[in-house]
C-alpha cells in the first residue's frame, strides 16, 4: 500500500485540496437527480394519505377513481402480492394500510395515471371510511398503562440500559448532586431534494428502481419481499442525491414499494415525486428527547455518578429507533469518566410523525444535555467550563460508561485545548460574566466536546465493498456499495484508489451505487463511509496492484518491489512506462484489470442485559467553541464566531473535510436557534420552508476549522469519521455561550427569541395572523 | 409550478379593462401571490393579471409638494432611490430588510400594500408618512389615506374592478425610523415592527406618527403614545412612557411566528430604541 512517493511526500493526493469528482456535473446541470429520470410512456404515481393520525379503516372504495379516464391502476393493501409491511428492525410499517392508520403520513391507496394532475384527481375520488381513535401524542403518556395503544403489542418501542458500578454508592461518594431536565425538539432533515423514484418493469419479470435512495440494499430487501420477487430481480440504482442527512434511509422503501407495485401492475414505468409538503408530512424526523440527568460530583470537581432517564418519541413506527436510542445510551454520559452509571432510555410509539436516522443519530440530543450539564456543574463548583471538563475527560486507557477500555490515542483534551486557546476562551468567559455596560447586547462564549463511536458498532454486521476496473487506456471506473449523498464519498473513495494505483484522480469515473453491481455493503450511515469504503478501496487497489505489478516489473526489467506508481506512470530508477501501457499489456496477456475490495470491521461486543461491552471498534473526539451576541431586550442570539476541532484520524481531502464541518455547524446552529417541527395531536402544523425556518448564509458565523490527526491504526491512512461529529456538538456550544452572556440557563431547544427572552417558546398549532390573506381573491 | 393562464397588459388602460372582469388575481412581483397560489392545492388556479409589463407604474416621481411611487416600484428600487432616501428614510429602511435580495428585486410596493398582511414591511412606514393611495377603475378614480385601505388580514376596501395606481407621500421633511424583529437574519417575515415619523423643533416634538406591524389584524397607529409625545420635549423619561403606552396599544396574537406576550413587549423595546437613537442624535 502507498507509502512514500519519489518527492519524499508521504502522499500524492491524500490530504490535499481536491475538487469534488462530481463538481462539474453538478454545476453544469449534467448530474441527474431522482426527479430528472424519466422514461417514454411513464405513468405518474400518487398517494392517498390518512387525514387522521389514528383511526380504524372501515372501508375503502376506489370505484370512482378507477372509472376516471387515464387512470391505469388504483391499488390498496389487498393488491400487494407479498409482505404487506417492511422494516429492517421491526417489519411493521405498512406499504398500504389495512386495519388502521397510525399517523397522517400513512398511505391507504395509490394511483398510477397518465398525468400527475389525473393522478391527483383520482386520489380525491377514493372514498375511505374511518373511525377515529384516541390520539397518542405524548411519549411519556404513551408509556402509561392507561394509554391507548398505537401498536397492539404495546407502546414501548425500545428500552436500552447501561449499568456501571453502583449508582447509590456513587451518590454517597458525591459532595453534591444536581438534577435537571433537558428537552430537544423534533427537526426535519430538510434535504433540498424531496423524495423521487422511477420504477420500471424489468425484462426478467422484476423491477428496476432509480431514485433518491441512501440505503439501496434494505430497500431492495423490502421491495423483493413486498412484491414476492427474488433479490436478483429487484435492481435499485442510486440517482445523484440532493442531500439526505440520514433521511433517505430504509424508509424510502415505502415510496419504492409503492412505485414498484404500480409499475408491475401496469407494465409501465411509474414515476413518483414528492412535493415538499408530502415530504414533510411523510418523512421521519429527528427524535425529540426528554432527558432527566441526576449527577453527583465531589468537591474536587470529579464526576462520581450519573443517573439518566431519557424518553424518546418514536412516532408511529420503529424504523431505526432501536439503534438511534442505542447510540444514545452508549454515549449518554458524554466523553467523561464516570465510575457509577445508571442509564435508561425508552422510545415510545405515538401517533406523531415517526422518527429515525438523522445526522448525529441519537447524539445531538444527549450532547446538548451533557454539555449543558457540565457548564452547570462548573458554575456550582466555581470552576470554568474548560477546567471542569479537563478533570473528567476520557484519556488514553480510560474506561467508558459501557466498560470499554480505550486502546487508541484519546485526543479529547487536545481538541479542547485547541478550541479554547484559539478562541481565547478563559479570559473571554470570565470577562463576559462581568458585563455591566448599558448596552443590551451581551457577549457570550461557550464550549462543548464529545466522543463518538465510529461506524455501526454493535448494531450489527459491518462490512463494505469497492469495485475497481482499470481500463486499457489507463483510466478507471470505481464504484461502491455505499453512496455519495453529497458528503463527498465519491471523491474520497476515488482519491484512495488514485493514491494506491498512482492514478490522477481525474482519470477516475465514479459510478453511483447499483445493487446489481456491488454486493450488499450495508447502509451509508454512521459516518462509516470514509472508514469502511476507504479501507475496501485500499484492499481492492492492493489486489489489483499485486496482479499488475509483476507485469510492470517484467516490462521494466526490475523487481516488483522497486516499482513506484505515481502520476499515471510506473517507474523503476530512471526508466518508466505509463499506466496505460501497463494496462494494455496486462489485457494482452489476459490478466484481469478488475478487482473487488472487501473490508469487514473489527469486532465489537454488547451485552444488552446490563449495557456493557466494546460498543464501537474506535472513537473520534472533538470540541467546539461558539461566540454569540445576545440582545437581552429582544432575545435575539447572533453567533459571531465558531471554532470546530475534530480528530478525524487523518484528513483524506481537506476541501471535503472542511465542507463537512461548515455544513455540520450550520445544521447544528439551526438545531440550536431556529428549527422545530410542530405537531398538535398528531397533525403537522407546518408544511414548507416558509414556516420551518432553517439558517441562511446570513446567519452563518465565521467558522474556523482545526483538524487533529490522531492516526488511528484501523482507518485508511489513519482516517476515522467526521460527518456526524461535525454536527453533534454545535448546539450545546451555542447554548453554553448564551448562558455565559445572559447568566440564565435555557434547558430546552431551540433558543428562539421568545424562549431566550421569556423562557417560553412559540405555541405550535395556531394559524398565522395573515392566514386569511392566503385565500387571495378569486 | 403549473402552467397558468395570464393576461399581460402593457398599458394601464388595458389593465383596467381586464380588471373589469371577475375572478382575476393580480400579480405584480408575485412574491406573495405565487406562494398563496402554491398552497391552493385543492382549488384550480384563477386567471392571473400580470402588471409588470406596465412601465408607467414603475416610476418614482418628484412633484412640488409630494412624491409619487408607482405600484410596480420594487423594494430594491425603493432601497436605493435617493428621493426615497431623502423624503422617506423609514420606507427605504423597511425595503432594505425585507425578504432577501432576490425577493426585493421582484417584490413591489403595490403588491405589499394590496396583500394587506399585518406584517407587510412597507405598510408601517407608509402609515407614518401619511401616504395616500390612488385607486382607479375603468370608470372611477378615488384617493384615500392608506389607513382607510385595510379591513383585516388580507382584506382591503379595493373593489374588484380597481387597481392601486399610485402611492403618494408628502415632501414635508421628518425624521424617523423603521425597526423590526424576525426569526433569522434574512427571509423572515416580521414578528413585530415599528415605524415612526417625527417633526422636532428645538427639542419639542411638533408632530409624530407611530405605526405598529404584526400586532393587530392590520397595521395600527399607536395613538396614545403619539399623544404622549406630541408637544413635549423628547427625553428619556418621555420615551419610556411612550414605549409603555405603545406596548399597551398592541393587540397581538399567538401564531406560528411569535407569541402575543413577546410581541407586546417588543413594541415597547423597538419604539424605545428608535426614539432613543433620535434623542442621541439631537
Amino acid at each position: 500500500m502507498a507509502k512514500e512517493n519519489p518527492q519524499g511526500n508521504k502522499f500524492n493526493v491524500i490530504g490535499k485540496a481536491s475538487p469534488r469528482v462530481d463538481a462539474i456535473d453538478k454545476v453544469t446541470g449534467r448530474a441527474r437527480y431522482g426527479a430528472d429520470h424519466s422514461r417514454t410512456g411513464q405513468l405518474y404515481g400518487a398517494v392517498l394519505n390518512s387525514p387522521y393520525p389514528h383511526a380504524i379503516i372501515k372501508s375503502i372504495n376506489t370505484e370512482r377513481a378507477r372509472a376516471l379516464d387515464g387512470i391505469r391502476a388504483v391499488l390498496t393493501h389487498a393488491d400487494i402480492p407479498g409482505a404487506k409491511s417492511f422494516g429492517g428492525i421491526v417489519p411493521h410499517q405498512m406499504v398500504l394500510c389495512s386495519g388502521k392508520v397510525r399517523y397522517v403520513g400513512d398511505a391507504v391507496a395509490i394511483v398510477a395515471a397518465e398525468t400527475p394532475e389525473l393522478a391527483d384527481k383520482a386520489i380525491e375520488l377514493i372514498e375511505v371510511e374511518y373511525s377515529p381513535c384516541p390520539v397518542v401524542s405524548d411519549p411519556e403518556q404513551a408509556l402509561s398503562p392507561s394509554s391507548p395503544l398505537v401498536h397492539e403489542d404495546g407502546n414501548l418501542c425500545a428500552h436500552h440500559k447501561v449499568r456501571k458500578g453502583d449508582i447509590e454508592t456513587g451518590f454517597k461518594n458525591s459532595d453534591f448532586v444536581i438534577e435537571h431536565e433537558y428537552t430537544t425538539q423534533k427537526v426535519e432533515h430538510a434535504y433540498i431534494e424531496p423524495e423521487a423514484v422511477l420504477a420500471e418493469p424489468g425484462e426478467n419479470g422484476g423491477v428496476t428502481i432509480t431514485g433518491s435512495v441512501q440505503n439501496l440494499y434494505s430497500i431492495r430487501r423490502a421491495v423483493a419481499s413486498v412484491l414476492n420477487l427474488p433479490l436478483n430481480r429487484v435492481r435499485v440504482i442510486q440517482a445523484t442525491l440532493g442531500g439526505s442527512f440520514g433521511g433517505k434511509d430504509e424508509a424510502m422503501s415505502a415510496i419504492c414499494c409503492r412505485a414498484a407495485l404500480l409499475a408491475l401492475t401496469t407494465g409501465r414505468p411509474v414515476k413518483m415525486v414528492n412535493t415538499r409538503e408530502q415530504s414533510m408530512r411523510e418523512s421521519y424526523k429527528r427524535h425529540p428527547y426528554k432527558m432527566r440527568y441526576k449527577v453527583g460530583v465531589s468537591n474536587d470537581g470529579i464526576l462520581q455518578a450519573m443517573e439518566i432517564k431519557i424518553i424518546a418519541d418514536a412516532g408511529a413506527y420503529a424504523a431505526t429507533s432501536q439503534f438511534v436510542t442505542w447510540r444514545s445510551v452508549v454515549q449518554a454520559t458524554g466523553p467523561y469518566v464516570v465510575p457509577h452509571v445508571k442509564t435508561d432510555i425508552y422510545a415510545a410509539y405515538t401517533n406523531n410523525c415517526y422518527t429515525g436516522a438523522m445526522r448525529g443519530f441519537g447524539s445531538p440530543q444527549i450532547c446538548f444535555a451533557v454539555e449543558s450539564l457540565m457548564d452547570e456543574l462548573a458554575a456550582q463548583l466555581g470552576l470554568d467550563p474548560f477546567e471542569m471538563r479537563l478533570r473528567n475527560t476520557l484519556k488514553d486507557g480510560s474506561i467508558t460508561a459501557t466498560g470499554q477500555k480505550l486502546t487508541h490515542r484519546v485526543t479529547l483534551d487536545e481538541a479542547l485545548r485547541n478550541v479554547t486557546s484559539a478562541g481565547g476562551f478563559k479570559a473571554k468567559w470570565l470577562a463576559n460574566r462581568e458585563q455591566d455596560s448599558a448596552s443590551p447586547i451581551k457577549k457570550g462564549i461557550g464550549i462543548s466536546c464529545s466522543y463518538r463511536g465510529v461506524s455501526l458498532g454493535a448494531e450489527g454486521a459491518d462490512a463494505a465493498g469497492v469495485g475497481i476496473s482499470l481500463q486499457t487506456d489507463g483510466s478507471a471506473v470505481v464504484t461502491c456499495g455505499l453512496v455519495d449523498m453529497g458528503q463527498g464519498a465519491a471523491t474520497t473513495i476515488s482519491l484512495v484508489v488514485a493514491e494506491e494505483l498512482g492514478l490522477s484522480s481525474d482519470k477516475i469515473v465514479f459510478l453511483n451505487a447499483d445493487t446489481t453491481v456491488m454486493p450488499d455493503s450495508g447502509p451509508t450511515v454512521a459516518s462509516r463511509t470514509s472508514f469502511m469504503a476507504g479501507n475496501a478501496a485500499r484492499v481492492g487497489s492492493t489486489i489489483l496492484k499485486d496482479r499488475i505489478a509483476p507485469v510492470a516489473a517484467d516490462m521494466l526489467k526490475c523487481k516488483a518491489s522497486a516499482l513506484v506508481f505515481c502520476h499515471d506512470f510506473i517507474s523503476a530508477g530512471s526508466s518508466r512506462i505509463t499506466l496505460a501501457q501497463l494496462a494494455a499489456e496486462c489485457f494482452r496477456r489476459g490478466i484481469s484489470l478488475s478487482a473487488h475490495g472487501w473490508y469487514k470491521s473489527p469486532k465489537t461486543t454488547w451485552r444488552e442485559e446490563d449495557g456493557t461491552g466494546d460498543a464501537y471498534f474506535t472513537f473520534v473526539y472533538g470540541a467546539n467553541l461558539a461566540e454569540v451576541e445576545v440582545d437581552i431586550h429582544t432575545g435575539r442570539v447572533i453567533v459571531t464566531k465558531f471554532i470546530s476541532c475534530h480528530d478525524v484520524g487523518k484528513v483524506l481531502n481537506i476541501n471535503g473535510a472542511k465542507g463537512q464541518v461548515y455544513g455540520g455547524v450550520a445544521m447544528g446552529m439551526g438545531y440550536a436557534l431556529l428549527e422545530a417541527y410542530a405537531e398538535e395531536d398528531g397533525q403537522p402544523k407546518l408544511g414548507n420552508f416558509d414556516e420551518y425556518l432553517l439558517p441562511t448564509i446570513c446567519d452563518m458565523p465565521q467558522t474556523e476549522v482545526i483538524f487533529l490527526e490522531g492516526d488511528d491504526p484501523l482507518g485508511p491512512y489513519g482516517a476515522k469519521a467526521l460527518g456526524e461529529p461535525a454536527n453533534e456538538i454545535a448546539a450545546p456550544a451555542i447554548a453554553n455561550a448564551v448562558a455565559n452572556a445572559t447568566g440564565r440557563r435555557v434547558r430546552e431547544l431551540p433558543l428562539t427569541l421568545e424562549r431566550v427572552l421569556l423562557g417560553k417558546n412559540l405555541i405550535p398549532g395556531r394559524e398565522r395572523g395573515s392566514a386569511m390573506a392566503k385565500g387571495a381573491e378569486s | 409550478m403549473k402552467e397558468q393562464d395570464t393576461i399581460n397588459p402593457s398599458s394601464l388602460r388595458q389593465a383596467l379593462a381586464a380588471k373589469a372582469r371577475p375572478n382575476l388575481v393580480v400579480v405584480a412581483g408575485g412574491t406573495d401571490i405565487l406562494v398563496q397560489l402554491h398552497d391552493r392545492v385543492d382549488r384550480p388556479w384563477p386567471k392571473l393579471l400580470v402588471l409588470d409589463g406596465i412601465k408607467a407604474l414603475g416610476k418614482i416621481t418628484l412633484h412640488d409638494d409630494f412624491v409619487t411611487i408607482g405600484p410596480n416600484v420594487t423594494f430594491s428600487e425603493i432601497e436605493s432611490s435617493p428621493i426615497i432616501g431623502k423624503y422617506a428614510p423609514q420606507l427605504a429602511q423597511a425595503a432594505s430588510v425585507a425578504g432577501s435580495v432576490q425577493i426585493r428585486n421582484r417584490a413591489t410596493i403595490g403588491g405589499n400594500v394590496a396583500n394587506a398582511s399585518p406584517a407587510g414591511d412597507l405598510i408601517p412606514p407608509l402609515y407614518v408618512l401619511g401616504a395616500t393611495l390612488e385607486l382607479l377603475s375603468v370608470r372611477t378614480k378615488r384617493s384615500m389615506p392608506i389607513e382607510k385601505f385595510f379591513v383585516g388580514p388580507g382584506k382591503t376596501v379595493l373593489k374588484s374592478n380597481e387597481l392601486i395606481t399610485a402611492i403618494r407621500i408628502s415632501k414635508v421633511k421628518r425624521i424617523g425610523f423603521f425597526l423590526r424583529l424576525g426569526t433569522r437574519q434574512a427571509l423572515a417575515i416580521s414578528k413585530v415592527s415599528v415605524a415612526a415619523a417625527l417633526m422636532i423643533k428645538s427639542g419639542i416634538i411638533l408632530d409624530v406618527k407611530i405605526a405598529l406591524g404584526a400586532v393587530a389584524p392590520t397595521v395600527i397607529r399607536a395613538g396614545v403614545a403619539e399623544e404622549l409625545l406630541r408637544g413635549n420635549r423628547l427625553d428619556a423619561k418621555l420615551i419610556d412612557h411612550a414605549a409603555e403606552a405603545a406596548s399597551k396599544e398592541a393587540r397581538p396574537i399567538d401564531d406560528i411566528r411569535s407569541v402575543a406576550a413577546y410581541r407586546k413587549e417588543m413594541v415597547g423595546i423597538l419604539l424605545k430604541r428608535g426614539l432613543t437613537k433620535i434623542l442621541e442624535s439631537m
